[in-house]
């Protein structure tokens, strides 16, 4: 389990504590590398990201920001691991 | 009663009996207008809810409506009815803001957004722009540039975002009809907090031109109002075709407001599974009060609510920070922090991960079409809680400690991500603060949504509460 630097312990994704991965209270900072929640890698991927992009960011940010991207990485979990058939395409423009 | 007593009587009603009396030439246009910004210099210092008062164009408009009407003609559904738009609409003559500084660096927006016209041409009186939470990234209708726009209810909470003031001023009784968008809940969650009904429609059925954007994929625009034949007239007043909207669906369009209380049944269900977890008892009460005057007794439930939650997350923080890309590298300084620190991490999202995320929207989406099958409506709540202090960082959902701000929308998310069409009709309950619920139907039923809420509402189920002002 990670913690964010404001020592909060919670990242707020979550709703209840069954079967949501990367959903809940827990904080999910920035631990570098290593781990294998959430949090993992997220400061390595933000700060590789921005540096291409050329987005400015100060230090004292950056926990929060590293926060909400670790958030990111567990919804991405989630979403990704549902096993979609290949013919899943999207609309382009979409039409419900 | 002189006019201007007879005009603030009117402009505390319902707009089509306020539209009526201007067409029947009963008061006039500039006296509700009058009224109207009188109210609005009355009652704003303490909600907030407008950034802008466009008091010389209202006149401007009123009197025109005053004059076609001294000349013969006929005027239109809504015919001096004040009201007001989130300020990420374009008003012509006013920097489109969208609640953040960087942008009223903008000129002057050279024409009003087409919803704006559309309701303009129904004859009702644009009032002004409304507060909104910063580039509508927000649920709770704070806003660090322009201050908080506050509950009416109790001014110590939160109005809801990021439409905040459209809710706070059609709730406050400040004007009867307001605009405002919805990415992931903007209009339904003001709804419930303020008390008052919303419409989210069907993604594609209103047009977004001259609006300005946050999330393409998931934009939506529509209307606030505190009857739901108010709400259903100036939903109709807003359909039609638009080349300047790409998204803009090519489908047949009928007026709501002449079905909207046909006797035919409606087949209601009640939605389980996700939405019936960690809502407060109010949610709960409010839901289960709604479906037992809906006849509904069934539960039922979409698999994979919380995928497609997380699934418009992150579409969210992509699309979001692809918009503001520019934005973010020279103007940083002028975010709010709390808006920055979520774009920032959206910029460097893997664009696999978003792909995935719409491939799973096409999934989900057909999942809600087989439920919609079997059944005309759909009740959810709006909203875990009523409105939250201003201010406030945490709450107690299902036994466990929260953060506020992402937790507000985790039931109007995973709808809007499929884009179905949802009146938010707030709740009769002892508690001051209100609360509403969602009615969902299939996509292009904003009809049989809007049904249902007028059930709600000659029950005396749905109402919006008098303001404390």
């Amino acid at each position: 389990m990670f913690r964010d630097r404001h020592g909060q312990g919670m990242t707020g994704q979550g709703m209840s504590g069954q079967g949501m991965s990367g959903q809940g209270m827990s904080g999910q900072g920035d631990t570098g590398a290593g781990g294998g929640g959430a949090g993992s890698g997220a400061g390595a991927l933000l700060d590789a990201g921005l540096a291409i992009e050329g987005l400015p960011l100060e230090p004292e940010l950056r926990p929060r920001v590293v926060m909400h991207l670790a958030t990111a990485i567990a919804m991405a979990r989630l979403v990704t691991s549902f096993a979609l058939p290949d013919d899943a395409e999207p609309a382009p423009v979409y039409v419900p | 009663m002189n006019e201007n007593t007879q005009a603030a009587r009117l402009l505390a009603g319902p707009a089509l009996a306020l539209a009526n009396a201007v067409s029947a030439g009963q008061v006039s246009a500039r006296a509700v207008t009058e009224a109207a910004l009188a109210r609005i210099a009355q009652v704003d210092p303490v909600l907030n809810a407008f950034t802008d008062v466009t008091s010389a164009r209202a006149r401007a408009e009123a009197a025109a409506i005053d004059a076609r009407r001294a000349a013969g003609a006929v005027l239109g559904p809504l015919a001096g009815v004040p009201f007001a738009v989130k300020n990420l609409f374009d008003l012509r003559d006013l920097p489109t803001r969208a609640g953040s500084r960087i942008n009223r660096d903008r000129p002057p927006a050279p024409r009003d957004a087409t919803l704006v016209e559309r309701l303009t041409a129904a004859g009702a009186v644009c009032l002004g722009g409304l507060n909104m939470g910063e580039y509508a990234y927000d649920f709770t209708g704070e806003n660090l540039h322009d201050g908080n726009s506050r509950n009416p209810h109790d001014t110590g909470h939160m109005s809801g975002g990021s439409s905040g003031g459209s809710g706070s001023a059609v709730g406050g009784k400040l004007v009867p009809l307001s605009l405002g968008s919805d990415t992931n809940g903007s209009i339904r969650v003001p709804s419930s907090f303020c008390g008052i009904f919303g419409l989210k429609p069907t993604y594609g059925r209103l047009s977004r031109a001259r609006s300005f954007p946050f999330v393409a994929s998931l934009d939506h625009l529509g209307p606030f109002a505190r009857h739901v034949a108010d709400l259903a007239a100036t939903y109709d007043a807003l359909l039609g075709p638009d080349p300047d909207d790409a998204a803009l669906a090519d489908r047949p369009t009928a007026p709501t407001l002449p079905g909207l209380d046909e006797p035919g049944h409606l087949r209601v269900a009640v939605l389980g599974g996700w939405f019936a977890r960690a809502g407060t008892p109010q949610a709960y009460d409010a839901v289960a009060r709604a479906a037992r005057a809906l006849d509904a007794t069934t539960i039922v439930e979409l698999p994979e609510v919380e995928r497609a939650r997380a699934s418009a997350y992150l579409i969210t923080m992509a699309e979001g920070a692809a918009l503001h890309l520019d934005r973010l590298r020279e103007r940083p300084g002028e975010f709010d922090p709390a808006v920055r620190e979520r774009l920032l991490a959206g910029a460097v999202l893997p664009a696999a991960w978003i792909a995935r995320a719409q491939n799973f929207r096409r999934w989900f989406r057909d999942r809600a079409v087989e439920l919609f099958a079997d059944w005309d409506v759909l009740i959810a709540p709006a909203t875990p809680v009523p409105a939250p202090r201003s201010g406030q960082a945490t709450f107690v959902l299902d036994g466990r400690e929260m953060l506020v701000r992402p937790n507000i929308g985790i039931y109007t998310q995973p709808i809007s991500f499929v884009g179905l069409p949802v009146v938010a009709a707030p709740i009769a309950t002892d508690n001051p603060l209100p609360i509403a619920v969602q009615l969902i139907a299939a996509p292009w039923r904003e009809e049989a949504a809007l049904r249902a809420a007028r059930v709600l509402e000659r029950a005396g189920i749905a109402v919006a509460p008098e303001p404390k002002m």
